[in-house]
């Protein structure tokens, strides 16, 4: 689970480039704009995240013998 | 705007083009990623592999080698044709009776005509190459060479991004119970000893730097657990409950 930790943080990186690239995109910093990108953008990640979750406690195998 | 919405709709076509070349060529594109080489018609191997899709109401598979020490096989294809894949490793290590026993397995999945794993190995694959093509990305753009903390940082930062939804697709289209099936077939043909003994040697070998996402195709996982992602692509079930489950039942 810390592999999707990770991920979090990686995917919460893509939220800020995107509000970067939309505020320099508009040449100005609206924050309703960045509120709503973020709820949606937040919400979607939340979802997809409980996805990974609940299918990789299912599914993955607890062993590991390679060597 | 414009150059957002050219450079999405090539994105979406991309995608859009890989499902469908992966849903052809997937058998092809998978035998190609590891220099799979075919048995020539009169090899001792080939007609035993004939013999026992024979007696498994089989028709004839395909029989490929790849060069690897390690012990491993995999199949790919559907009943009416299908390819069955071993290492030279296995080759070399196993006995008449194990080798058998794994070409059975393999045959054995091969009867199920379970094609979608192979279609999502493809796939996945796909996206967990998309880091290493990052790190070369990095490295012609200069952020350094492919030892030096810049291109590995990035190449980490995109195998965060890309191996979850990799390893969702394999887990997603993985079956424990169709492994479970083709181990209790193999032990009915092979005998559970041969089964048995087969995966003890799988269980015992070393790592195989394969492509993450092609771990589940293969009879055992070979990925080491060095790196933190590799984890994701463990499928069920391990070799241990599949020794287990084997003992138990006493085919």
């Amino acid at each position: 689970m810390r592999a999707l930790g990770i991920s979090f943080v990686s995917y919460m990186f893509m939220l800020f480039v995107i509000i970067v690239v939309v505020t320099f995109h508009a040449r100005d910093f609206d924050f309703g704009r960045a509120a709503a990108i973020t709820a949606v953008y937040m919400t979607a990640l939340l979802v997809y995240f409980a996805v990974l979750f609940v299918v990789f406690k299912r599914k993955i195998a607890t062993t590991v013998h390679a060597q | 705007m414009n150059i957002l919405f050219m450079l999405a709709s090539g994105l979406g076509a991309a995608v859009i083009l890989t499902v469908i070349a992966s849903f052809i060529f997937s058998q092809q594109i998978l035998l190609r990623w590891y220099h799979a080489k075919k048995a020539s018609f009169d090899d001792p191997l080939y007609m035993q592999m004939l013999k026992l899709a024979k007696d498994a109401g089989m028709p004839a598979a395909g029989l490929y080698f790849i060069e690897s020490p390690v012990v491993n096989s995999f199949s790919v294809g559907n009943r009416k044709n299908g390819s069955i894949v071993l290492t030279t490793g296995a080759i070399e290590r196993l006995s008449g009776d194990e080798l058998s026993c794994m070409m059975v397995y393999e045959i054995a999945h091969l009867r199920s005509g379970r094609r979608l794993r192979e279609i999502a190995a493809v796939i996945a694959g796909i996206l967990t190459m998309l880091p290493i093509a990052a790190l070369w990305g990095a490295v012609f753009t200069g952020f350094g060479q492919d030892y030096e903390p810049a291109p590995k940082l990035i190449k980490f930062f995109v195998t965060s991004l890309f191996a979850p939804p990799a390893a969702l697709l394999v887990q997603v289209t993985s079956s424990e119970s169709v492994k479970y099936e083709a181990d209790k077939y193999a032990a009915l043909l092979c005998g559970s000893d041969a089964a048995i003994g087969m995966l003890l040697k799988l269980r015992d070998h070393e790592s195989w730097d394969i492509n993450p996402s092609h771990a589940p195709l293969f009879i055992a996982n070979m990925l080491s657990d060095d790196e933190i992602y590799n984890t994701l692509f463990c499928t069920r079930p391990s070799v241990d409950d599949r020794i287990k489950r084997l003992e138990e039942a006493g085919y």
